[in-house]
């Protein structure tokens, strides 16, 4: 009897040995289907096809449009006689193509200030007496001008700036002028660095 | 800055119901490729394929107002194609009632079956068992769900899938022999 | 470090001081106005984009459609959903020419501190040329076979597959292009030009301050540039039998270009020529400060 039961339990082992194995094999052999699957090619229509669906929602308006007026043409007698019997005022809205939405936003909104460079053109005076022939030189003074010259572009865009508060794109465009001002300023201080 | 997908897609839902085009052109744009090739899969004739695309998509604008966010976008859509697709199929679509079981029967594919091997067996199955066999196993819907976009018994579903695989199987051996 | 140089290095450290952020709750109200103009003799579209971001693109529908964005960003909506209405569009035919436009009524704002943001969406036929003049704004010109006459400051420009003939004039306005194949005469003043993927065209331009990249080029006809201060790198995708001439006074010339080309060449560090017996195509680069590299 208790080798028949031993029996028994062996057999239902191997049994669900089989099972584990056939289950094995069936999710194998499904994951080739699977990844076959995950790459069939992928069709894109033609161009003309969305033109096709663009004409036929334009019909689409248009008889929209054309039911609309026939129900507005039985408002407008409707309404006449409304305010005939003067009770009502009738108002008809016509703006299909805009609409307003809203949202909340929180936004770091910065503030700029003009930067003073007194402190700088004091300096290169003071350095030019001393060193004539380093400010006479044409690079240097090709950098002088432009950095001059970027300075006043600076002052023209933040007045700008305070016309157009937050302004992603101007204030981009002091950054950036800053930054070159920065490149200009170490190249002319270069001249006088001991 | 990462702006959640479902908001755009609401965007893009919100202005198709305004009838704004540009929102209508995204969505379109967005979904165009997968339908195309869904509608190319179950129909295997291009003009059919892009006649359905068309007709899908009208439907989708008319009815999207009726969309109410409580399953994907894309699922919405595909829904939408599928029975447009299938009208289309309809005339081709001979669908026989068969309900024996061979679902215990394993299909083995080989290892090194490809997506372009598969998609040569595909479009070589009848109308039928192509359409099961698309939205089954490609697509993800369920037996019931397939019956009942085909207008079939549940039955008739599976065994349709099974002859399908049966027959993409043998196409394959032919086709590497 | 001598009290001098400490002097100096505050010196390039002072300027940013002046930045400063705030961080406050706004309420945004946009306004988008869709308008399609289809009269099939409009051949041109004029573009004042008075700081509004342009997105240009071409369609193969005979009929131009313009979408206009206006955005209102104020701590108040109601004062925002005012100001929002002091935007107002042009959008006028006159001829063969269409003239989009954008302006801001200061009289009607009620708040000078309202964010003020505009977008211009235009679909158009391929063929239509576009004149554009802008500032602070970030313009893309997608899929146009046409002219291009784009007069740009202080924002950036994007061009993507396009071809025809292109006059861009830009002051503090980054260019990037790919996929073109274009006649471009251009002027760059502290703005950069990346291009990547050209095809074929003629390439004109002059410049300061200035970094010109042009990568993956497949053929030109021609490219003549002056740019006096910048760097230029031309990655060119096969050795082509053009007539290269480079120079530049104070800058340095890396060529990597195929043996083949290296031989007949007389290569400096300031000069670089070769002319080869047949010839295709011409590479004139002729600077003062600029560093040019050649692969």
């Amino acid at each position: 009897m208790k080798k028949n039961n031993q029996k028994i339990t062996e057999d239902k082992m191997w049994e669900n040995v089989l099972d584990g194995l056939n289950e094995y094999s069936y999710e194998t052999n499904r994951t080739f289907l699977t990844n076959a699957i995950n790459t069939l090619p992928v069709y894109s229509p033609d161009e003309n096809i969305w033109r096709q669906i663009e004409f036929k929602l334009d019909q689409k308006k248009s008889n929209y449009k054309q039911n609309r007026n026939r129900i507005f043409a039985w408002s407008a007698v409707a309404a006449s006689l409304i305010i005939a019997l003067g009770i009502w005022k009738v108002t008809i809205h016509n703006k299909p193509n805009e609409k307003f939405t809203y949202s909340e936003e929180e936004i770091a909104v910065e503030q700029l200030s003009e930067a003073s460079d007194t402190l700088l053109n004091q300096f290169l005076a003071e350095q030019c007496a001393a060193l004539p022939e380093e400010c006479d030189s044409p690079r240097f003074t090709e950098l002088n001008n432009k950095y001059q010259q970027l300075e006043e572009v600076q002052k023209t865009i933040l007045k700008t700036l305070s016309e157009n508060p937050g302004n992603e794109n101007i204030l981009a465009s002091v950054r950036r002028i800053e930054n070159d001002k920065i490149q200009l300023k170490k190249q002319l201080l270069k001249y006088f660095a001991s | 800055m990462v702006v959640d997908a479902s908001v755009i897609e609401k965007k893009i839902v919100e202005g198709c119901i305004a009838n704004d085009r540009l929102c209508q052109k995204e969505l379109y744009d967005r979904y165009k490729d997968a339908m195309f090739t869904l509608c190319i899969r179950i129909l295997k004739d291009e003009d059919l394929a892009a006649d359905a695309l068309q007709e899908g998509f009208i439907d989708v604008f008319s009815s999207i107002k009726t969309y109410k966010f409580l399953s994907t976008l894309g699922a919405w859509i595909k829904i939408i194609i599928v029975r447009k697709a299938i009208l289309h199929s309809k005339r081709l679509l001979l669908h026989e009632e068969l309900n024996e079981h061979h679902e215990n029967e394993t299909i083995e594919w080989s290892e090194s079956l490809t997506g372009k091997d598969l998609a040569k067996a595909i479009y070589s199955l009848p109308q039928g068992y192509r359409s099961v066999f698309v939205l089954n196993e490609i697509e993800g819907y369920s037996h019931k769900e397939t019956s009942d976009l085909l207008n079939i018994a549940e039955g008739t579903s599976r065994s349709q899938l099974h002859h399908a695989k049966k027959l993409l199987q043998k196409f394959l051996k032919d086709y590497r022999q | 470090m001598t009290i001098k140089n400490i002097m100096l290095f505050l010196l390039v450290l002072n300027s940013f001081e002046s930045f400063a952020q705030d961080k406050s709750k706004l309420q945004v109200v946009t306004h988008e106005v869709v308008k399609t103009i289809t009269n099939k003799n409009i051949l041109s579209l004029y573009i004042d984009g008075n700081k509004a971001n342009v997105t240009i693109k071409g369609w193969s529908k005979q009929e131009t459609m313009v979408k206009f964005t206006f955005i209102a960003k104020h701590a108040d909506k109601s004062v925002a959903e005012n100001d929002v209405k002091s935007f107002a569009y042009t959008l006028e035919e006159a001829g063969s020419k269409l003239e989009i436009g954008t302006t801001i009524n200061h009289r009607k704002k009620k708040s000078g501190k309202t964010i003020m943001k505009c977008e211009i969406e235009i679909f158009t036929p391929v063929s239509n040329d576009i004149r554009m003049e802008n500032s602070f704004a970030n313009i893309t010109i997608e899929n146009m076979n046409s002219g291009l006459d784009i007069n740009a400051k202080y924002g950036t420009l994007n061009l993507n597959n396009i071809t025809g003939s292109c006059e861009i004039s830009c002051y503090y306005n980054d260019v990037t292009a790919t996929n073109i194949n274009i006649d471009l005469h251009a002027d760059f003043q502290n703005s950069n030009f990346n291009a990547d993927g050209v095809t074929n065209g003629t390439y004109s331009i002059k410049g300061n301050f200035c970094n010109t990249e042009m990568l993956n080029i497949e053929s030109v006809k021609k490219i003549n540039f002056k740019i006096d201060n910048g760097t230029i790198e031309l990655q060119l995708l096969h050795p082509l039998p053009y007539k290269y001439d480079i120079r530049t006074q104070a800058g340095q010339i890396s060529n990597y270009l195929p043996d083949a080309l290296k031989k007949k060449a007389k290569n400096t560090t300031y000069e670089f020529s070769y002319k080869p017996a047949t010839q295709t195509g011409d590479i004139l680069i002729n600077c003062l400060y600029s560093n040019i590299k050649l692969k």
